[in-house]
């Protein structure tokens, strides 16, 4: 057989099996406009209770503690992280969808997150890349405090995207993407 | 309480916890972090896109149990000084995990320690990856 031809047929396979492959590699590097994030001290309490932290002046009366004084638990970060995903996800350059898990997150401190900090949440796509029928889109987001503009954190999510928002069977592809959602 | 670089070995364990993870914590979870993906409440969604054909824990939810272990072993939240987790294995709602760490390194000249993390379900598969999770944490 000509191997040119049968080339042909295996790309035009591999185009068969991926048909929800979209994103678009030319955002890669792209920064969307920052968001103002405001530390209440009702919004660490939830946070805290949600994941189980015991901290007594989270709990305190707002008489007795100071908002300032409260310190936040670290992954209290994703709510200003994580949480800006959705703007991410909805760029209409950008291609993605739902059928998603989160594969991965880190974060780096400069300083724990404190009550009353008005934080300024800038996220940039760093990573698109594919391999078979999965898609990886990595997100930064840089905290700093809107005033000064000194930083507190780095927040960075991998996604990884599965290759149709509706047609896929429970199970597939699993394997190899890992990740929660 | 803060703790000392001179109290911390390389291999030293954190001390493990259980924790159980059902359909309400994960809509606590959801209205205190604002991440509502039907994938962690309905199960009908669930159905189709999840990995595991069910309901699933949201990652951050491991990972914020995690967390406060850390913070709990470091001494406050400002001692933790990177986070950084591969989620692998999804939870099911209703699982019990296993949370636990140890130390990886201890550097004296910064007094900052570098942690292997996890937490894992009852078979041993990592919903955070023991293998290649990690906190630096500062001590004092």
């Amino acid at each position: 057989m000509d191997p040119g031809a049968a080339a042909t047929v295996t790309s035009v396979a591999a185009r068969t099996r991926s048909p929800g492959i979209a994103l678009n590699p030319d955002r890669l590097g792209h920064a969307y406009p920052p968001v103002t994030y405001e530390v209440s001290r009702e919004k660490l309490r939830e946070y805290a209770r949600a994941t189980g932290v015991v901290d007594p002046a989270l709990e305190a009366d707002a008489a007795e503690v100071p908002l300032a004084s409260l310190t936040a638990p670290p992954t209290f970060a994703a709510t200003f992280t994580v949480g800006l995903l959705d703007r991410v996800i909805g760029d209409p350059e950008l291609g993605a969808h739902w059928n998603l898990v989160h594969s991965s997150q880190r974060f780096r401190f400069t300083r724990a997150v404190r009550g009353g900090d008005v934080l300024r949440c800038t996220p940039r796509i760093t990573e698109v890349t594919s391999r078979r029928a999965l898609e990886r889109l990595t997100v930064e987001v840089t905290v700093d405090e809107a005033g000064s503009g000194e930083p507190v954190l780095v927040g960075e999510t991998t996604l990884v995207l599965r290759e149709d928002a509706t047609s896929q069977a429970p199970g597939e592809a699993s394997g190899e993407a890992g990740g929660q959602g | 309480m803060s703790r000392a670089a001179s109290e911390v070995r390389v291999g030293d364990a954190l001390p493990t916890e259980h924790i159980s993870l059902d359909q309400g914590d994960l809509v606590r979870y959801a209205g205190a972090s604002g991440d509502f993906n039907p994938l962690h409440w309905d199960a009908e969604v669930a159905a189709r896109v999840s990995p595991t054909g069910g309901v699933i824990a949201h990652g951050m939810l491991s990972l914020g149990h995690v967390s406060r272990m850390v913070t709990d072993w470091a001494g406050g939240p400002e001692r933790v000084r990177e986070l950084d987790a591969v989620f692998r294995a999804p939870a099911p709602v209703g699982s019990t995990l296993a949370l636990g760490g140890e130390v990886l390194a201890v550097d004296a000249e910064t007094g900052l320690a570098t942690l292997r993390v996890w937490a894992v379900l009852p078979d041993g598969a990592g919903v955070i990856d023991p293998r290649r999770s990690r906190a630096v944490v500062a001590l004092s």
